[in-house]
């Protein structure tokens, strides 16, 4: 069997990923040694990919109404619907809301569908909360939504900051050839520029923990320092860039030009400022690179700005290690950017303007063409919400737990007559909400292209037999098109007649200032499609890719000039006595946890749904660590676990982004986050929410892990969940309960381990194989020591003969194994620690050698570090 | 000083052990040992696993009979001290004469029989001895037998005659089993145990009448229910045997009364085991047997020793079926912490009293009795119950 190249499913890396051989759900993948992207390096998630194979909860039927159904009649339901709405209510009263997640072949055809057979823009994307304020800075800067720079100038910089970037745990090979150039390279600096202690900045040279969302201000700052110190590069200002000056002013008038002062205003040591003033200063070869932190902002465009600003007045883009570099968070973000999968964009890197929406008409054989933007995902779930939205389909995305304002989210699905979703698994907030359901391809079955970060389109080949009725979701819209009448429109056969369609398009920009051009790439035959290899577009006349954009100082305007945009960007609401949430990745889980979490492996890393808080605060709040806690605002509510933690400031949280509803009774950062954007963008301020916390009072803790929760159980309770292997653990807390009502609602016929106390105080129920319902639950008055879940589940299917052991959920002897660092080769804290201990005398290479944790992935190399750093300071 | 002459009266497993414990302390005197079994001192605890065929006889025997001879010891078998004198003098039922300096009784317990008239046959008898070993062995299977008792008595004895295939009914006058040893709650394993090994159990239930003219057929309960029975054992307890002792005139309550260097009422004569009676006790088990042996083997050896009471654990000697119980396991304000393992009939369950282990009990497992008992022997403070039941000390 032939090994499969493809390229993995999750961040806006985009690496390659080489699969042994096809057909196989239990495969473990490797990095593809041949990727431009990652060079053979794989992540924990990338290197667990094989794990989310298994067909656990999958769709594999479309369904209409909770009854499955067949593809013919739903298809057919679909069109009706549409046209339906067409007719009574017009092309504004459908919706489409997609993903970053979809193949740039299926953003195609649904893009196409809407905008050109359905007359609607209302085509939004969750690219729209994840990036879409660098699309509209980069379009108004630079012409059109080009990034100009790649992954070698990572590496190549001697500089290189990184403003709202977690790279370390959201883009994690990335940050390991970051580390690496490091290594090679010792006068090279990390700056890391992020309110939160996270690893990235751990790891950094300099870290600035400014005051959240005064990046602008002091991005500003240091334009307006670098212009009173000529270190800005006044010929290249000159020649290829327009609006300097008044730009120059702004950032003054913004930031001041009293250092200590902004200092202070950042939330900053003086001294931090200046140093990193000064090494921006110093160093030409400076990358820039930001994520969600700058993007999800009230001012994200702006923000933006502020970092493109600073590259053109030093003139440190488009060469060798100098760049302004937005890296995306999805793996096909771009893909969606390059087919115009934006309510403001209409395709290929074109806007509305009549003569684009023409053009586009022209070439698509339009029959109802949309001429004006649409609306945005907000503002589409805000009209859903108001009964404007009547067809309402949303493909590979669960905007219930990722969109802002959830209850609004809430509102909407329940408002729209007809919620169409595409989508993989059977259960995902938004699921539960959906008129039709469709069945979608899963990454390993679906056949495409995507586009990373660095404009490097590569392919996604599938190895796997579709299950069911699974089909790709191109397929799936194409289907209605014709269904609609659109018989020829949406002829395609296979996956690269779509691409070619998309690639011939994109050539109508040939011989104007637009780049985006897929030229070269618009005649692949079936074979050549098959047989693509990752390429950077545009092509050049000769075929050869292009690795960084700007080179020549053109820009992609009218008179070829960059825009220099003054902005003075707005920052966040602040409050003395509410806190500040901030959200974002954790290193093991991938958006709503709909694949991720059911790898065993990428929930050890951090079980629980977590609120980082500062000890200070949750003293006076009351907060012991690991207490269950309430956070709140006007907006919603969830229910975290608190983590305390300096490595957030007085007066901030911080939230993962991926527990929703399926993994907690009242999970979702969603539920608080203020339906506040960018007024150019659209985009969500995500990272912002005020809120209140305070803390639950259990009168019960329950723990349960099995494959089936007793219904009874969950009535009065707060829960999260997780999944090992097979079975599920639930964590259960009751604030109205005692140990004897919830023991009376069990059935224990079949139980055969039961610890209890005659006062019940707490309860123990433990049902062995051979039952057909085994499981371990235990419910106290107290917090329950989680027993050791994974050992657990093996005892299950191994059998183990000790009661005690059982009950108590781990072998004895093995009480406590610590923490688990390297996910990758299994090792937990404890075993480094012990190790260090054995040898004295050993450092980070020795660890590595002995132990292999941080040698694979490199995402806990932060952590390994850490702990041989303790280990050698602590005294004895 | 003319060489001490000890008698000692009985050749049970205290007397025995006595022996032993005497021989190792390096006792001086002359010893002579009476019993009025055949035979050297053997395990009266094994006899039912030798019922069930599970020992050989000969491993009964505590010691062989060159042990006596080797240590000096004079063995006077199948033969019993009928008079006494406590100045000096004991005779035997041959028509022994046996002069001694002191003297011990370990004349041992005998079985309470019956007390519905029934005329005396060997099909009605208790298990105690060898000679009823051998008879119960010899009692062709698939015959119907009665025990009367659910102690520990009766459950080995049922145990023992059901593997020998005999079909056995259990007749115990308490709601429970081991019902001095064990909650209810706890002994529903017991029971279930039983049944399962193909025993039938009648709680709340005595012998009313025995149907025995000429020869036993039946026995008719209290209940009303009638039972066939070819044999009838009793094991519904012992009392001590005393009647030697109340015939030399030594304070008798319910058994010999000694003192704290077991010491009876004449300063010349000693008695321990199941015919002694310490402090308002009598003793059933074989732990404080053997603990006085070793007390009062010092006492005659000429040392100070002081006897005390020791919290005994109770353990079922019945192999694949453990049963411990240890303290106090009725008290009303104790709070139970309880591990049930019913499909595999183990059961552990912790007493504790204001922070204190007091009694626990357990079924089909003996996992932890040592730590238990050393909780409760140290009256050690418990911080973490559950812990504790689970066999970490440490949480005490």
């Amino acid at each position: 069997m032939s090994a499969v190249h493809t390229t993995c499913a999750y961040c806006g890396v985009g690496c390659g990923v080489e699969v042994p051989g096809r057909g196989d759900r239990s495969v473990r993948v490797k990095g593809l040694a041949s990727h431009p992207a990652n060079g053979g390096r794989l992540c924990v998630k990338g290197t667990h990919l094989g794990d989310t194979l298994p067909l656990k909860d999958r769709l594999l039927y479309p369904s209409i109404d909770g009854r499955d159904t067949d593809w013919d009649t739903a298809v057919e339901l679909i069109a009706g619907r549409l046209q339906v709405a067409l007719d009574e209510y017009g092309p504004d009263s459908i919706g489409f809301y997609l993903s970053g997640q979809l193949l740039t072949e299926d953003y195609y055809v649904a893009n196409k569908l809407a905008k050109g057979f359905l007359g609607t823009a209302n085509v939004d994307t969750n690219s729209r909360l994840c990036m879409s304020s660098a699309v509209a800075a980069h379009t108004r800067a630079f012409g059109e939504d080009l990034v100009p720079g790649n992954y070698d100038d990572l590496e190549q910089a001697d500089l290189v900051v990184l403003v709202g970037s977690n790279l370390a745990w959201a883009h994690p090979v990335l940050f390991q050839r970051l580390q690496n150039a490091r290594q090679h390279n010792p006068h090279k600096q990390l700056i890391v520029i992020d309110p939160r202690r996270t690893e990235t900045a751990e790891a950094a040279d300099l870290h600035l923990p400014l005051k959240p969302g005064t990046d602008g201000r002091l991005l500003n700052g240091l334009l307006a320092w670098l212009a009173d110190r000529n270190q800005i590069d006044r010929a290249y200002i000159d020649t290829h860039t327009q609006g300097f000056d008044d730009t120059l002013a702004q950032a003054r008038e913004h930031a001041g030009t009293d250092l200590p002062q902004l200092a202070e205003d950042c939330g900053l040591r003086l001294a931090d400022v200046q140093s990193f003033f000064n090494t921006f200063a110093a160093t030409e070869k400076t990358v820039t690179a930001w994520s969600m932190g700058i993007n999800q902002s009230r001012s994200g465009v702006d923000k933006s700005q502020t970092i493109i600003n600073l590259h053109l007045a030093t003139g440190r883009i488009g060469k060798p290690g100098a760049a302004p570099f937005s890296i995306t968070g999805q793996p096909n973000a771009m893909g969606g950017r390059e087919v115009g999968g934006l309510a403001n964009q209409l395709a290929a890197h074109r806007d509305f303007a009549p003569e684009n929406v023409d053009a586009v008409e022209q070439f698509w054989q339009a029959k109802r063409m949309a001429r004006q933007p649409g609306l945005k995902a907000v503002d589409l779930f805000r009209a859903a919400a108001e009964g404007r939205i009547k067809v309402l389909w949303i493909l590979a995305t669960n905007p219930l737990a990722s969109m802002p304002d959830a209850p609004l989210v809430k509102k909407a699905l329940e408002r729209v007559e007809t919620v169409i979703v595409s989508d993989v698994v059977q259960h995902t907030d938004t699921v539960a909400y959906a008129d039709i359901v469709l069945p979608a391809l899963a990454w390993g079955e679906k056949d495409g292209t995507v586009t990373n970060s660095e404009r490097c389109l590569s392919r996604q080949r599938g190895f796997l037999i579709p299950p069911g009725q699974a089909k790709p979701d191109w397929w799936a819209l194409a289907r209605v098109g014709q269904s609609l009448g659109h018989t020829e429109a949406f002829a395609y056969e296979r996956a690269a007649d779509v691409f070619r369609e998309h690639a011939r398009l994109s050539t109508l920009n040939t011989d104007s200032h637009r780049q985006f051009n897929l030229t070269g790439l618009d005649s692949l035959t079936p074979a050549d499609y098959d047989n693509l290899q990752p390429v950077q577009w545009p092509l050049s006349d000769d075929g050869e890719p292009t690795p960084r954009l700007f080179s020549d100082g053109r820009f992609a305007t009218p008179d070829g000039k960059a825009r220099f945009i003054p902005v003075t960007p707005e920052e966040p609401t602040e409050s003395t006595d509410r806190l500040r949430l901030n959200t974002g990745r954790i290193r093991d889980q991938w958006h709503s946890m709909t694949r991720t979490g059911f790898a065993p492996r990428l929930t050890q890393h951090r079980r629980d749904f977590t609120l980082a808080m500062h000890p200070i605060d949750a003293d006076r709040l009351g907060i012991a660590a690991d207490a269950l806690v309430r956070v709140h605002n006007e907006q919603g509510r969830f229910l975290a676990r608190a983590d305390l933690t300096d490595t957030v400031q007085p007066g901030q949280l911080f939230a993962p982004m991926h527990w929703n509803q399926t993994f907690a009774s009242e999970g979702g950062v969603a539920q608080v986050i203020p339906p506040k954007v960018d007024p150019l963008a659209g985009q969500p301020e995500s990272k912002h929410a005020l809120v209140d916390v305070e803390p639950v009072p259990i009168a019960v803790h329950g723990l349960y892990v099995g494959f089936n929760l007793p219904t009874p159980l969950l009535d009065g309770a707060h829960w999260f969940k997780h999944h090992l292997n097979g079975m599920t653990v639930w964590q259960l807390f009751y604030t109205d309960a005692t140990v004897t009502d919830l023991r009376q609602r069990l059935n224990l016929d079949a139980t055969d381990l039961i610890l209890s106390d005659d006062h019940d105080h707490w309860f123990q129920a433990i049902s062995r194989p051979p039952t057909n319902n085994p499981h371990w639950l235990s419910l106290s008055e107290h917090p329950i020591a989680e027993p050791d879940t994974d050992w657990l589940e093996q005892q299950f299917d191994q059998g183990n003969d000790s009661m005690d052991d059982w009950v108590r959920g781990q072998p004895a002897g093995d009480l406590d194994r610590g923490k688990l660092v390297c996910t990758c080769f299994n090792v937990r804290d404890k075993q480094i620690a012990e190790y260090l201990e054995e040898n004295t005398e050993a450092g980070l290479e020795d660890v590595q050698q002995a132990l292999k944790c941080s040698t694979s992935c490199g995402s806990c190399l932060t952590e390994v570090v850490k702990i041989v750093e303790t280990s050698v300071t602590t005294p004895g | 000083m003319a060489t001490e002459r000890l008698l000692i009266i009985g050749n049970g497993m205290a007397a025995t052990r006595l022996l032993q414990e005497l021989v190792s302390q390096g006792y001086a005197g002359r010893i002579t040992v009476v019993g009025d079994e055949p035979g050297v001192g053997y395990n009266r605890i094994q006899l039912t696993p030798w019922l069930a065929d599970e020992v050989d006889e000969p491993d009964l025997d505590l010691v062989d009979r060159a042990w006596y001879d080797r240590s000096g010891i004079e063995l006077i078998s199948a033969d019993a001290v009928i008079e006494l004198d406590p100045t000096g003098f004991a005779r035997t039922a041959s028509g022994r004469t046996l002069p001694f300096d002191r003297c011990v009784f370990a004349t041992g317990a005998l079985p309470r029989l019956p007390d519905c008239p029934y005329p005396e046959q060997p099909a009605i008898r208790a298990f105690r001895s060898k000679t009823d070993g051998h008879w119960l062995k010899d009692l062709p299977t698939g015959r119907d037998v009665v025990v009367i008792g659910g102690g520990l008595l009766g459950l080995e004895a049922a145990w023992g005659l059901r593997q020998r295939g005999q079909n056995v009914t259990l007749v115990h006058r308490n709601r429970h089993l081991m019902n001095r040893q064990l909650s209810a709650a706890t002994a529903r394993y017991l029971e279930n145990a039983f049944r399962d090994a193909g025993i039938a159990v009648r709680l709340q239930a005595s012998l009313q009448s025995i149907q025995a003219e000429p020869v036993l057929r039946g026995v008719t309960l209290d209940t009303g229910e009638h039972l066939a029975a070819d044999a009838l054992i009793a094991a519904a307890g012992i009392r001590p045997n005393t009647d030697l002792a109340r015939q030399a005139g030594l304070t008798v309550e319910r058994g010999i009364v000694v003192d704290h260097h077991l010491r009876t009422s004449h300063p010349r004569l000693f008695a321990l085991g199941e015919c002694a009676e310490f402090q308002g006790r009598t003793f059933g088990l074989v732990n404080p047997a053997y603990q006085q042996a070793r007390i009062l083997a010092g006492v005659l050896c000429g040392q100070t020793r002081f006897y005390a009471v020791a919290e005994e654990s109770t353990r079922l000697k019945i192999s694949g079926l453990d049963v411990v119980s240890m303290g106090d396991i009725a008290h009303p304000d104790a709070r139970q912490i309880t591990l049930d393992n019913p499909r595999q009939r183990q059961c552990r369950r912790l007493h504790v009293l204001n922070d204190r282990l007091i009694g626990f009990e357990m079924v089909g497992t003996v996992d932890h009795a040592d730590i238990y008992q050393d909780l409760i022997d140290r009256d050690t403070p418990i911080h973490d119950a559950r812990s504790v039941l689970l066999g970490q000390a440490a949480a005490a």
